[in-house]
């Protein structure tokens, strides 16, 4: 080695980290350009974006936004949409592709404004009904296939779904499913176009960051979203206030903001709607929580599953940075944030927030240990501030309309409104905003459709969450889970009662082990003995005893795993025994109540109703099902069927039976 | 044997250059994640190639073996599951002859289960080369390997 390069280390010697460097010299420099501060040049920026986009929120001409979310393209929206686009409208209408306005049952959803401001909703398109579309984008009255008509309450005038008031129904279902719910963060989903960033602006959108920047200090900021007592949507309800103090009075000047967007939780697809959606709502929120708390670099951390997502994120971004909303100098002020996209790749765990961190640092997703917590010591060792998605696009609304406005719906403890995803067995799913401590049964039973003999149990809050019985309970932080249940981030999947519950607990364990990283004894080697036992009970092997080890395993592992993920993951299992303790005897004895557990079921063939039109015999994989002359004429061999449910599933006259002994099959929903 | 592919790290934004995107790419471009590339890419973030297998074998999305020439994914959500994915689960295996693997002997198809692709309310969800199918019936699985062998 050259003896003039060699310097011998500084071990001893404190050294500002390089990245702490940048920033204070960053800091130091004056602004470029003073003369940008001024308010006008702003004001005539995005005033110039709100009047771009209302001429293509209101255009002369018809527009019909085709709903394209993930929810639509799965229903065969693309089709539509392709149908529609290539049809030559001579300037008569414009083809736009929304997001989702949250009525999945009913994709794909095409809604059609006329120029005189009201809106034709037509639901489940298919084919048939395509030409009906045209016809009242020409303008010539509709006749069928119509779900609803609404009317822009002052024409020219769209924020959000509340705007719409309905004149004309057709459909029944459409007003039962919105009737309930108040739109405030997702009141744009469906109506805007997500890759226009115009129209966002046309619908009050990036008004909160005008003001945030121009009219309020950070510390306001931070003051007006404390006193909103808005709570972290993600699961835990820990106050978003709270922790934009934390991360904000940090000495530390290297901040950075994460937005949680990597949504694990099967069942809910909130974060992925409001991606898709309405992007730059999320978006505004993250550069508002940046502003607050002095950070200079966020991230998003998206989930690899939702590729739609993502490229919508990608181009509101791009979009954001060619108007000046993001980058330097956001909107002519002296504050500058960049934005990047980290795409999870499918591990429920990096939901957890010191997982996710791990993996931004090139590591395993490995959780650690909390305190200290992300707000004081995150990313790269700098005080980080985690959001969900959720909580994020909450920010907007609040900085605009004040904190005491938000205490207008929802409980004192958890005020605001949420978003809950409906799947399952209800006659009407999709996602739904409705004021926390709303009643169980105005969401599954008036919006959801479902009565009450149809719906068992409600799984809620995802395989951290429980299954509990379908009766009346308030939808806030604090009820939920005096149920044994949790909110998490507000997916509900409800069950009818052909679904086994013991099933669906293994089902979730078995989630859970594979999910599991591994790190602690108790959920890497406890869960998988936990599953052992609940298959034992699926494929009627159990013995007596085998629930109180189920019970004790299940505390055991709650008691001493290191994480939420594991403390939570015996939740579907602890909640179902209190509740369900009928349906795991019964596994005991070899029956499956709810007919559903296939080695512990058997098919016949009720031939009463039976029209000789042998698809069961013709679909049958295995050749189970035999024809014979005489009486029985078809007959299923038990040793040959594989219970794959294929005759079940086409005969059109309902003649197969499955029994488990003494339980029949009950359909529920269908 | 392809020509060696051009670094997919090169073209990304400073600040987005992180493992895991990169490795995202990678599994795009290929289909898998070759030991080559691997390599490379551990010299490139200077970080010991051991960390990158840690973050691999880490992930569900992230293959170190060629998959099949068709994708299948079966979404194993709560909503999909309640509704029938695993009888289409069951059905795959039994027609493609899967015993264990995830890719069928003959290299057509691979078959993967994944969390919640978010379109619950079209339960269940299969996605078969990007292409979502809603509301599938086990009985329609043979109809949709027969469609898969005919494509070339």
């Amino acid at each position: 080695m050259n003896m003039k390069e060699f310097r011998p280390p500084a071990r001893h010697k404190y050294q500002v980290p390089a990245s702490v460097r940048e920033e204070i010299e960053r800091k130091k420099k004056p602004v470029e350009n003073p003369y940008k501060l001024l308010d006008f040049d702003v004001q005539i920026s995005l005033r110039s974006l709100v009047e771009e986009g209302r001429l293509s929120l209101f255009p002369n001409t018809s527009r019909i936004s085709v709903g394209m979310g993930t929810c639509g393209r799965v229903a065969g929206a693309q089709v539509i949409a392709r149908n529609l686009s290539e049809r030559n409208w001579e300037n008569r209408a414009r083809v736009i592709s929304v997001g989702c306005l949250g009525a999945c049952y009913a994709e794909p959803l095409v809604d059609i404004r006329t120029p005189e401001g009201k809106h034709y909703f037509y639901g489940l398109v298919d084919r048939g009904s395509l030409w009906q579309i045209i016809k009242t984008a020409l303008g010539e009255p509709p006749s069928h296939n119509l779900w609803a008509v609404a009317r822009e309450r002052q024409t020219g005038v769209l924020r959000g779904i509340h705007d719409l008031e309905l004149i004309k129904l057709e459909n029944t279902s459409f007003r039962d499913f919105f009737h309930p719910q108040v739109r405030r963060i997702s009141g744009r989903c469906g109506l805007v176009d997500p890759q226009n960033i115009n129209e966002y602006a046309a619908m009050d959108g990036y008004q909160a960051l005008e003001k945030a920047l121009f009219k309020l200090k950070p510390r306001r900021v931070i003051d007006m979203v404390a006193n909103s007592g808005l709570r972290g949507r993600g699961g835990a309800g820990f106050s978003t206030g709270e922790k934009w103090d934390i991360v904000s009075t940090n000495s530390d000047p290297v901040r950075f903001v994460v937005a949680n967007a990597d949504e694990g939780d099967p069942g809910a697809y909130m974060d992925r709607a409001l991606l898709e959606s309405d992007p730059h709502g999320v978006l505004e929120g993250l550069i508002i929580a940046a502003y607050a708390v002095g950070a200079s670099r966020g991230y998003i951390f998206v989930r690899h599953e939702y590729q739609l997502a993502v490229q919508t994120l990608r181009q509101a971004i791009s979009s954001a940075h060619r108007v000046g909303f993001l980058g330097r100098n956001i909107m002519g002020s002296s504050y500058t944030l960049e934005i990047s996209i980290v795409e999870s790749a499918g591990a429920f765990v990096c939901g957890e927030e010191t997982s996710m961190l791990q993996v931004m640092e090139n590591n395993r997703g490995e959780p650690r240990r909390r305190p200290p917590y992300p707000a004081a010591q995150g990313l790269h060792g700098h005080p980080t501030l985690i959001n969900n998605v959720e909580t994020l696009a909450n920010i907007p609304w609040i900085v605009l309309n004040g904190a005491e406005a938000f205490r207008d719906f929802g409980t004192g403890k958890s005020p605001g409104t949420k978003i809950f995803c409906l799947a399952g067995d209800v006659e009407r799913m999709g996602f739904i905003e409705v004021p926390l401590g709303i009643s169980s049964s105005i969401l599954v039973g008036e919006i959801g459709g479902a009565t009450e003999e149809s719906v068992k149990a409600l799984h809620i809050g995802g395989p951290s969450g429980g299954i509990v019985p379908y009766n009346e309970f308030s939808l806030d932080y604090e009820s939920v889970a005096a149920t044994g249940a949790i909110m998490g981030s507000g997916g509900l999947v409800a069950l009818g009662h052909n679904r086994c519950i013991v099933d669906i607990a293994r089902h979730m364990i078995n989630f859970m082990v594979k999910e599991s990283c591994g790190k602690c004894l108790f959920c890497r080697d406890g869960l998988p003995e936990l599953e052992a036992h609940l298959l034992d009970l699926c494929i009627g092997k159990a013995e007596e005893g085998i629930l109180e080890e189920i019970e004790d395993l299940s505390q055991a592992i709650a008691d001493s795993a290191l994480c939420g993920l594991g403390q939570t993951a015996v939740n579907p299992v602890l909640t179902t025994l209190k509740d369900f303790y009928a349906d795991y005897q019964a596994h005991i004895k070899g029956r499956c109540p709810a007919v559903n557990c296939k080695p512990l079921i058997d098919f016949e063939i009720n031939l009463t109703s039976c029209r000789d039109c042998r698809a069961c015999y013709l679909v049958c994989p295995s050749g189970a099902v035999k024809m014979r002359s005489g009486q029985d004429r078809y007959i299923v061999d038990q040793q040959l069927c594989t219970k794959c449910w294929a005759c079940y599933e086409t005969c059109p006259f309902d003649c197969i039976k499955i029994t488990s002994e003494e339980f029949m099959w009950r359909n529920s929903y269908e | 044997m392809k020509d060696v592919p051009k670094s997919p790290w090169e073209d990304f934004p400073e600040n987005e250059r992180l493992a895991i995107n990169i490795l995202n790419r990678i599994q795009a471009d290929n289909g898998f994640i070759p030991r080559e590339l691997l390599v490379e890419l551990a010299e490139c973030l200077d970080i010991p190639e051991s960390q990158l297998h840690g973050l691999i074998s880490f992930f569900n999305s992230y293959r170190v073996r060629p998959a099949g020439k068709h994708k299948i994914r079966i979404c194993y959500g709560t909503a999909c599951y309640a509704r029938g994915a695993p009888l289409i689960n069951d059905r795959f295996i039994e027609a493609l002859n899967l015993d264990g693997n995830d890719t069928s002997p003959d290299g057509l198809v691979t078959v993967e289960q994944v969390y919640c692709v978010g379109a619950c309310s079209q339960a269940p969800v299969i996605i078969q080369d990007e292409e979502m199918k809603s509301k599938i019936k086990s009985y329609q699985v043979p109809m949709l390997l027969d469609e898969l062998r005919k494509k070339p």
